[in-house]
């Protein structure tokens, strides 16, 4: 149904002959590492061929001898153990590609940053590169051939939401040469900025872009529509509207903040004024008579540098049109626009008297007026004022319909109001869903040009994902074993990616290759032990050499493993009875490896990732950590100390908090898992 | 007819983060990109921050920054000038586009043959070598140019004789090379206020008087923060903020600072809490204006910050230098209408962004305006296929420099998609 599955009978995997390639960077590790021994030792693991030495990879001419090997048709893999890949990895994978050679079957081990340069001592630091190479040359040999497939892509994109930001993305995108469905549940185009009477430029823009999209043929829009459901995978999506369907490659989400919907609450006031309100009373000139008047911006809610430049625009606005005294009573001016600071001395010079506190003045309502009482913090100074009228800056609002939208999309949890979740790596406009942008400022607060600019980057990234009308993607990379799927859709919740379709027809999940990011977070979780991930399946997690280290380390390959390797070029130093097992997100790991590891040996076994938020596959250290609490707690249940499996986060270029990571606590006390216990 | 973008070549000054996330954007749509880069190494001023989460992330971006920088050392179409300037820019003589001349700093160490072993740094008689990104978890060294023994004409080769892979040329010489570009994107960035050369608050003078600045590198290095004149953990830190910024106190210089930083209430509310938790002794004070906000999650760190810090809005008028290396702050306490004086363990100024050093020259030489604080007009220049990025154009964090840079390149590649620009007539 969506992916053609390849059937991959792969015939060097009955006898996979490896090379292991050993780089003795130029001559400056000798001291270190006893490149005979470690060549030695590797050549007696099983499977292995070949042994390379070979003088400097990185080197002009240093891999020649490796792509020799890898061309005789006797050599089906090869462990390349050298530096940091960032050293070698650009150039050789070039050719690599020149040469055909498949990527998967290439491995890498870190002798130098995770051995040579951090155990001081000769022999346990060669040790420790055997053991590295020979876990790696295990792994290795179950290695698959992966090829890739073409993938078509639907070049037509869905643009949810007709403000500022959609109409934008949708233009940009129809100059790109792109259909474009532009749906918006309003009856009309324009949104949020089209009911603002504070910012005229933003209304008169808003008609200006929704005349250019009644005028171009590459947009149909459709005005009061919702999207009922989103189906399909990305480049192939089925969007069931409240009117029709269309199909769509990528979809970008410019739903916008709520429309407006009052002020903010404040205590003992009914019926105050609007911001809104007031901009239409100034542009009228309706009112007179007025002796004082009040602002409010931000004494119970938070608000943005939009609402700030609002403020002191209306009230110098009142100050210079009506005489009157006008005061702005506030928490915090946010001035982070360049031009606010001079806004904010010019509504001074005009006579606004700005009063910052950050408790709420008291607040009482009179028959035609309204008394505030507090102190200005500025001054120390109490006032008492009796206001003929007082404007209330509206409440940022949440955008309730958003938590619908983006369970439709399945593009996670709004958090504040904001469509986009909120992690560190999807800025600026992804929804961790391939295919899936959003713009605008239903992602974060934005003030419009900022809105405008947002629905052209967002164009611009759906652009770069649908530039063909095909792409190729690899043939796999998690794969479901549909005899073994219980049909629990534990998967499919647990996907960060939303990467997992339900074949209903054959009652099993299947992983879309095109939008699989390869955190291996679903195969961790399926309780049937149904999906496996290419390079990291559960059988290559749990090899473990003959002598196992004293501590295991599941290693993120987007931060404990770069920690690992700063901390090398720190040369820093700790003990060399760690052994580091590199996974693609901490959420890989499930209680079996951790617990086999044990059974093998190990006294400590630490599962190192990134922060919640930080966290490349977006909640994949989450996931991560409760697994383990949970295997904590039943260590303790069965008697067994708890602390002899660990978790943490850390960043990449931490060097210092992974040593204290693997140095802490070695010396705990070694819990017995008894070997017969079948695991 | 929308052009081929992948005959198209895109020069980039500056290689920041702004820089950075340009050119990953621009070779991803297919560009080829020069990006020019004024240091030996790219990462402007964030490769220097430290991460800042406690238990959890605090959202300062810097692990997406130096992921950024990770990607584009690996981008096979992104081409690096390392201790380059743009020197000329002229428009091209078939009328499209420009060949712009760019002057290279003598190369002593060539970073592709360098392998980081360090023999060279270990050798070296003045300590003038170092690795350039070690944060990066991939280096090579650099020599200091300013003490390097053989440029100021001594006969030491210590480390080129050293170097395995012959990777050190001490007899480099400057080089000035062309490049043909079809659009060019200014990524200069930001200097940071000059605490020092101002004399602000007794900077540099006052010991245990650190700027914003001194607290990243001191994370990025150690993950904490220490007093300098003992190494020991402050118990009594003050913070002020707005130091260069939202004030003409610092007329003398060439701008006016009377605008927001917009990173500095960020990273002092973030280090705060970071030390508030090290530190579970000590007592941070904030003095400031207004905190501005940031980040989605800025309600539940404000409302934190108000329960663990102690908020004085005030700007101090003064610091000394007290007994036990201790800095006295002078500062007028409002609620109790009088003038205070207390004694701290740290202070730390939170300096505010100031335009990039050779803004000046580089908006004279492409046409681009500058406003009164000496920022880039984020427009852009008046001849058509100059672009400005980044926070050159107006302080940013990380995340509004992203944000912004990825619309400034969707602006570049839409009029590099147009018909081909035309030369200014």
């Amino acid at each position: 149904m969506i992916v053609q599955k390849q059937a991959q009978p792969n015939a060097l995997h009955s006898r996979p002959r490896s090379a292991v390639c050993l780089c003795e960077c130029a001559g400056t590790l000798a001291d270190q590492l006893d490149f005979p021994k470690i060549a030695a030792s590797a050549g007696r693991l099983p499977g292995v061929t070949r042994v390379l030495r070979c003088h400097a990879l990185c080197q002009p001419g240093g891999s020649d001898q490796l792509l020799a090997a890898l061309k005789d048709q006797r050599i089906s893999r090869a462990l390349i153990a050298a530096c940091t890949p960032a050293y070698y990895r650009t150039a050789l994978e070039q050719a690599f590609s020149s040469n055909n050679i498949n990527p998967h079957l290439v491995s890498r081990v870190n002798i130098r940053e995770h051995c040579a340069w951090v155990h001081p001592d000769r022999s346990s630091a060669t040790q420790k590169a055997s053991r590295l190479i020979a876990s790696a040359v295990g792994r290795l040999r179950l290695a698959e051939r992966v090829g890739t497939q073409r993938v078509s892509l639907n070049r037509r994109v869905l643009v949810i939401g007709a403000g500022l930001a959609g109409m934008q993305a949708a233009l940009a995108l129809a100059d790109k040469k792109h259909a474009v469905t532009l749906i918006t549940v309003s009856d009309h185009l324009g949104g949020r900025a089209l009911q603002q009477s504070i910012i005229p430029q933003a209304a008169e823009r808003a008609r200006q872009l929704a005349k250019r999209i009644r005028l171009n043929r590459r947009i149909s829009v459709l005005t009061a529509t919702r999207l009922r459901s989103l189906a399909g995978r990305f480049g192939q999506f089925q969007a069931h509207l409240s009117q029709g369907q269309a199909d769509c490659g990528a979809v970008i989400v410019a739903t916008g903040r709520s429309q407006l919907t009052g002020p903010q609450q404040l205590p003992a006031i009914t019926g105050t004024l609007t911001f809104d309100h007031l901009a239409l009373a100034l542009q009228k000139n309706r009112l007179s008579n007025l002796k004082r008047i009040g602002l409010i911006l931000d004494l119970q809610t938070q608000q943005d540098r939009a609402a700030t430049r609002a403020a002191l625009k209306l009230a110098s606005r009142a100050r210079l049109l009506w005489g009157c005294e006008t005061y702005l009573f506030c928490c915090h001016l946010r001035l982070s626009g360049l031009d606010q600071e001079q806004q904010y001395q010019q509504a001074r010079q005009d006579g606004v008297v700005v009063i910052k506190s950050l408790s709420c003045p008291e607040i009482t309502q009179q028959v035609t007026a309204v008394r505030l009482k507090g102190t200005d913090e500025q001054t120390g100074r109490d006032f008492d004022l009796v206001l003929d009228l007082l404007a209330v800056a509206d409440a940022p609002q949440t955008n309730n319909g958003q938590a619908g939208l983006t369970a439709k999309l399945r593009t996670g949890r709004p958090v504040a109001g904001l469509a986009q979740r909120d992690n560190v790596f999807l800025l600026p406009v992804d929804s961790g869903r391939e295919g899936i942008l959003f713009a605008g400022s239903c992602r974060t607060p934005l003030e419009w040009p900022q809105a405008l600019d947002d629905g052209s980057a967002a164009a611009e990234h759906a652009h770069t994902l649908l530039k063909d009308s095909a792409a190729r993607a690899p043939a796999k990379l998690a794969e479901v074993d549909p005899a073994k799927c219980a049909f629990c859709l534990t998967c499919y919740r647990s996907c960060p990616h939303a990467a997992i379709a339900m074949d209903q027809e054959n009652r099993a999940a299947i992983v879309v290759p095109i939008m699989c990011q390869a955190c291996g977070v679903c195969v961790a979780e399926c309780p049937a032990k149904a999906v496996e991930l290419v390079d990291y399946t559960d059988s290559q997690l749990s090899i473990s050499p003959a002598s196992p280290a004293a501590t295991v380390v599941f290693a993120c390959e987007n931060s404990a493993l770069l920690a690992a390797d700063s901390a090398g070029l720190a040369r820093m130093t700790y003990s060399p009875d760690v052994a580091i097992v590199p996974v693609p997100c901490a959420g890989r790991i499930d209680p079996v490896h951790v617990l086999r590891a044990l059974q093998a040996g190990a006294e400590k076994v630490l599962i190192l990732g990134c922060y919640d938020q930080a966290c490349k596959y977006l909640h994949g250290i989450t996931r991560a950590r409760a697994r383990i609490e949970r295997l904590r707690t039943q260590l303790t249940q069965l008697g067994l100390d708890p602390d002899c499996v660990q978790i943490g986060s850390l960043m990449a270029a931490d060097a210092g908090r992974f040593v204290d990571f693997v140095s802490d606590g070695l010396q705990g006390d070694k819990p017995v898992i008894p070997a017969k216990v079948g695991i | 007819m929308s052009q081929d973008l992948s005959a198209k070549q895109a020069l980039i000054i500056g290689g920041g983060i702004a820089g950075v996330s340009a050119a990953l954007q621009l070779s991803s749509a297919g560009l080829q990109v020069h990006l020019v880069e004024r240091d030996d190494h790219l990462g402007g001023h964030a490769l220097d921050f430290g991460c800042k989460a406690i238990d959890t992330c605090q959202k300062c971006n810097v692990c997406l920054a130096l992921d950024k920088f990770r990607q584009v050392l690996q981008a096979s179409n992104v081409h690096i000038h390392l201790a380059s300037q743009l020197d000329a820019l002229t428009d091209s003589s078939n009328g499209s586009g420009f060949r712009a001349t760019i002057l290279q700093k003598p190369q002593l160490i060539t970073p592709a043959k360098c392998i980081a072993c360090g023999l060279c740094a270990a050798a070296c008689p003045v300590n003038c070598i170092s690795p350039a990104t070690p944060a990066l978890g991939f280096t090579y060294y650099t020599i200091d140019r300013s003490r390097c023994l053989a440029l100021q004409g001594q006969d030491c080769h210590k480390c080129r004789d050293l170097c395995p892979t012959s990777a050190i040329d001490l007899a480099a010489q400057p080089s000035t090379h062309q490049l043909d570009a079809d659009a060019v994107l200014l990524a200069i960035g930001y200097e940071p206020y000059d605490a020092l050369g101002q004399g602000t608050y007794g900077y540099g003078t006052i010991p245990n008087v650190i700027t914003g600045l001194d607290a990243e590198h001191q994370l990025q290095a150690s993950a904490t923060i220490l007093r300098p004149s003992d190494s020991r953990p402050p118990k009594k830190i003050a913070f002020i903020q707005c130091v260069g910024s939202r004030s003409d106190e610092t007329a003398p210089l060439a701008f006016s600072s009377q605008y927001c930083s917009a990173v500095c209430c960020a990273y002092a509310l973030r280090i705060s809490r970071l030390l508030a938790q090290q530190l579970s002794e000590s007592q941070i004070t904030i003095f400031y204006m207004d905190l501005q906000k940031f980040g989605k999650d800025y309600q539940t760190l404000y409302s934190d910050c108000r329960d663990k810090l102690r908020l004085i809005r005030s700007r101090p008028s003064r610091l000394e230098p007290a007994a036990d290396g201790q800095v006295l702050l002078t500062y007028e306490d409002v609620t109790e209408t009088q003038v205070c004086q207390e004694p701290f363990d740290l202070v730390v100024l939170s300096i505010g962004m100031r335009p990039a050093a050779d803004a000046r020259r580089l908006a004279d030489l492409l046409d681009i305006d500058v406003d009164q604080h000496g920022f880039l007009n984020p427009l852009g220049s008046y001849r058509p296929g100059i672009f400005v990025a980044g926070s050159c154009s107006g302080p940013a964090d990380i995340a509004e420099t992203i944000q912004r840079t990825s619309a400034v390149s969707a602006r570049l590649l839409d009029t590099l998609r147009r018909a081909p620009l035309v030369a200014n007539i």
